[in-house]
């Protein structure tokens, strides 16, 4: 990665920034809002395998979400640099994913984020209710805007 | 795999290890004043991008709201005039029965700027901070109802805490039998009233206010309808499901209560 595919990405994650707090009911639906953020970091994962730079670029995005609208701060930068790790190392290691095994690579770190972000806001919400009604939908249709992605943008 | 891709693996894994340390330290001292430091520096940075730059057609709308708020502030004033007499009574037989007039208190406007970026969440921006004097711990309306409470104050923008986060316990009382009760959020939408006994009525379509149980919350803050009520439950108290009567993700306008200085 040279430098200004670095500055390129600040520039991408604080645009996204800018658009999940102030323009995110233009997206919602139901109240299910994907986490394009997320989407963002995992699909930079994917393309540049490394897991040090993953971590680190989950790491600052998610503190800065955290301190600009988080409930829990720190909750979104655990599970950014977490997804972006497991992300990278995943793709290091296998080295060619398949493109059914990279959308169930995307969906279980969108599902597995979700889970996580539920119980660190420590969220009352039942379980189940959770799972069918929120983290669910959220991931598919999280999955759904990766499809799109991946038909004009792909990813190797 | 050599010793230098496996030392480059354990680098690996000790930077994840310090991420992850660093960021359950920052979890478990959330409400601590370094974090609360740390959220107005970023509030503050975030308030450059998120400045309103008011449009053309925007200026034009505001110009005719004026128009209108300058006509109603008319009416008020010669409807004030005439109750000028009625409200000197009133305190002059406040006094006389000592009872403690409530303080005196403003409203400071603000726009909703930001709002919960996941379904999770339950915080929304607005653009007034310390500048407007509003501080950590004031409750915040819209003209449907209670929004929530100032949770992190910048100096241009603050954090609101909405009601539907399910860590709040909200002191209320219900509109007809003046029955207190505590409320814990259900979701987004709904919340139950707690601690109600069978023994008492709740009717269907009754509001819930907020109570004068606890300093932390001003009173007869309209909260929200309820919507069901069952001695169903296995306990000695009522099940009472209420709906709010603010839409949290709709709302756009906002007074935060503000406690003038004497």
């Amino acid at each position: 990665m040279d430098i200004k595919t670095y500055i390129q990405n600040v520039g991408i994650i604080i645009l996204l920034i800018i658009v999940q707090v102030k323009f995110s009911y233009l997206y919602s639906m139901y109240d299910i809002k994907p986490d394009i953020l997320l989407i963002f970091l995992i699909r930079q994962s994917v393309k540049y395998p490394s897991p040090t730079r993953s971590l680190i670029r989950g790491f600052f995005a998610g503190i800065v979400i955290d301190l600009v609208i988080g409930d829990v701060v720190g909750a979104s930068a655990l599970i950014f640099s977490i997804a972006g790790f497991a992300t990278s190392y995943y793709k290091r290691h296998k080295g060619y994913l398949a493109q059914s095994n990279k959308f169930t690579l995307f969906l279980i770190m969108l599902l597995g984020s979700s889970i996580i972000f539920y119980y660190l806001t420590l969220s009352h919400l039942p379980l189940l209710k959770n799972i069918f009604f929120v983290t669910f939908p959220s991931a598919i249709y999280g999955v759904c805007i990766i499809w799109i992605l991946q038909i004009f943008k792909p990813i190797k | 795999m050599n010793s230098h891709q496996k030392i480059k693996v354990i680098r690996e894994w000790v930077y994840l290890g310090i991420a992850v340390i660093t960021s359950v330290f920052l979890i478990l001292f959330n409400n601590s004043s370094f974090n609360n430091t740390l959220s107005e520096i970023g509030l503050d940075a975030f308030s450059i991008l998120s400045y309103d730059y008011f449009s053309l057609r925007e200026k034009a709308s505001l110009k005719d709201e004026i128009v209108q708020l300058k006509q109603k502030l008319v009416e008020i004033s010669q409807d004030k005039k005439l109750y000028e007499g009625s409200f000197d009574e009133n305190i002059r037989l406040r006094n006389l029965l000592s009872i403690e007039l409530p303080e005196s208190l403003s409203y400071v406007y603000a726009k909703v700027t930001g709002k919960p970026v996941s379904s999770l969440q339950n915080t929304l921006l607005i653009n007034a901070g310390t500048e407007k004097n509003v501080m950590n711990g004031e409750m915040v309306i819209s003209e449907t109802g209670f929004v929530g409470v100032v949770n992190n104050a910048g100096k241009h923008l603050s954090k609101v805490t909405l009601i539907s986060d399910p860590d709040n316990k909200i002191p209320v009382i219900t509109e007809f039998g003046k029955i207190p009760g505590i409320m814990i959020s259900l979701d987004k939408q709904t919340a139950e009233i707690h601690e109600i006994t069978k023994s008492q009525t709740v009717e269907v379509g009754e509001k819930i206010f907020t109570s004068d149980f606890s300093k932390l919350y001003h009173p007869n803050l309209l909260i929200g309808e309820v919507i069901s009520v069952s001695d169903s439950s296995a306990t000695i108290n009522k099940k009472v499901v209420i709906k709010y009567s603010t839409n949290f993700l709709e709302v756009k306008d906002v007074f935060i209560i503000h406690k003038k200085k004497e």
